[in-house]
């Protein structure tokens, strides 16, 4: 396989892997408050990096289904909006943090096995 | 910023009424920030050329309202394999009628290539018609009548692992089964002379603009032999298709009442083939009348001997079957398993 193809398909299932874990990690971090560009900026000092195009539709999707609550703020003489976790976004946080590790601890003995 | 409010217009066009206020407030934040972020950093203002990089950076307007929709499809991914397959046949049907209907027209035709030529030409509003159509309704499925999933409307979920192909050779699924013996059971009736399918012919043979030229020309009596023999050879068909619907096994036997069908077609081409006169002018008419049945009965001739190899094809085929050794049984699905998963014998198939 050439290595552009293959660096294609590598592109192509880390989006896919990174889709599932970032939205775990938003909700993560949303445990305090955040407006869109303090929590792309947290995230980063991380080492997850996460476009705006990505992560603001996401925090609307999320705020949807009622995971988050948002309030329109005014700073700097701007108004930003900001996001925290409901009581349902925080059960929810939970789960999906033990099905993490759950899973986590499955790949590794399935890798370990292979 | 100039530039940012002719963006921030942009993306509002393509944005929900309900949601624009929202989501343009918090991208021009967005936007703001990275501004901010980046003036601090150099510790001076952006020029033109920086603010353009970031606005081009956030993306397309269209691409960035697009973001705050759910996915949108025309057909689902779902659907789509039905969709396609649905579309095959129809354009296959619809080219198929348009095809015979050509071949009539230019056959009665003064100048049948031309005709022909004109007719093919003209298949196109035919295609976009049944694409159209075809994709309206599965458009429409997808959208109308929500709380049941599209594969829900078509009965999809309602399969029935029973109506699947018999296994063993020649094992064909129910649907096919019925159409072919309906098939043969219409020709059937159209050689015993069942009126209401004379009236069918006609009708459609007058629509593809044949009609006078049909009064003035009539078969010959050589068919008879021909229309014997396929009487006979379709009835062993309708009886095989019948058998098989309820015995898949019976394989020689069938295969046997098919060879003889295919048999019967030969023998019936055969004798009628050397004759070579297979439609006459009832009363002479015009010279292009005269002109057409000639045509008429070389394209007769020519269909006649590709019938007859094809036919001859299919026979051997059915030979073949017959004298291939019994096949083994299928691999038998309920005591295969093994510890493993596998089926415990790998039977030997017959290819």
């Amino acid at each position: 396989m050439e290595h552009s193809n293959r660096q294609q398909i590598f592109e192509n299932l880390r989006l896919e892997l990174r889709r599932g874990l970032l939205t775990l990690a938003v909700l993560a971090r949303l445990h305090e408050e955040h407006y869109g560009y303090t929590l792309r900026t947290a995230l980063l000092e991380q080492g997850l990096d996460i476009d705006e195009g990505t992560l603001y539709p996401l925090l609307r999707r999320l705020e949807a289904q009622g995971l988050l609550q948002s309030q329109w703020r005014e700073e700097n003489r701007r108004k930003k909006r900001f996001y925290r976790l409901t009581k349902a976004g925080k059960s929810v946080l939970i789960d999906l943090a033990d099905e993490l590790q759950r899973m986590n601890a499955s790949l590794d003995r399935i890798t370990q096995e292979a | 910023m100039e530039l940012l409010d002719r963006y921030l217009h942009e993306v509002r066009r393509y944005l929900p009424p309900a949601q624009q206020d929202d989501v343009i407030a918090e991208i021009s934040d967005a936007i703001q920030s990275q501004v901010e972020e980046r003036e601090q950093q150099l510790g001076r203002q952006l020029t033109t050329a920086e603010e353009v990089a970031i606005v081009k950076a956030f993306g397309h307007p269209k691409i960035v309202a697009s973001r705050y929709q759910p996915p949108q499809y025309l057909i689902g991914p779902e659907a789509y394999p039905f969709y396609w397959y649905t579309l095959k046949i129809a354009l296959a049907a619809a080219l198929g009628l348009e095809l015979l209907g050509a071949l009539i027209a230019a056959v009665l035709s003064p100048s049948p290539l031309s005709s022909f030529i004109k007719n093919i030409a003209v298949v196109w509003p035919s295609i976009f018609l049944v694409f159209g159509v075809v994709t309206f309704i599965f458009v429409a499925l997808e959208r109308i009548g929500s709380g049941s999933t599209v594969l829900a409307k078509l009965g999809v979920n309602k399969w029935n692992p029973r109506a699947l192909p018999r296994s063993g050779q020649g094992g064909k699924p129910l649907f096919s089964l019925l159409i072919e013996a309906a098939a043969n059971i219409i020709f059937m009736l159209w050689l015993l002379d069942f009126s209401p399918l004379r009236h069918g012919l006609t009708f459609v043979l007058n629509a593809a603009g044949g009609g006078k030229a049909l009064e003035a020309l009539a078969l010959t009596p050589n068919w008879h032999p021909l229309l014997v023999f396929a009487f006979a050879a379709a009835a062993l068909v309708v009886i095989q298709d019948f058998a098989l619907l309820f015995v898949s096994a019976w394989i020689k036997l069938r295969a046997g009442m098919l060879a003889i069908a295919n048999a019967l077609v030969v023998v019936g081409i055969c004798i009628i083939l050397p004759s070579r006169s297979f439609v006459v002018v009832a009363h002479p008419t015009t010279h292009a009348i005269e002109a057409a049945a000639r045509a008429l009965n070389q394209i007769a001739f020519i269909s006649l001997i590709i019938a007859v190899i094809a036919v001859a094809i299919s026979l051997a085929l059915n030979i073949r079957t017959l004298l291939q050794p019994t096949p083994q049984a299928d691999l038998n699905i309920s005591h295969g398993a093994g510890a493993n998963g596998l089926p415990a014998t790998t039977p030997e198939r017959n290819k």
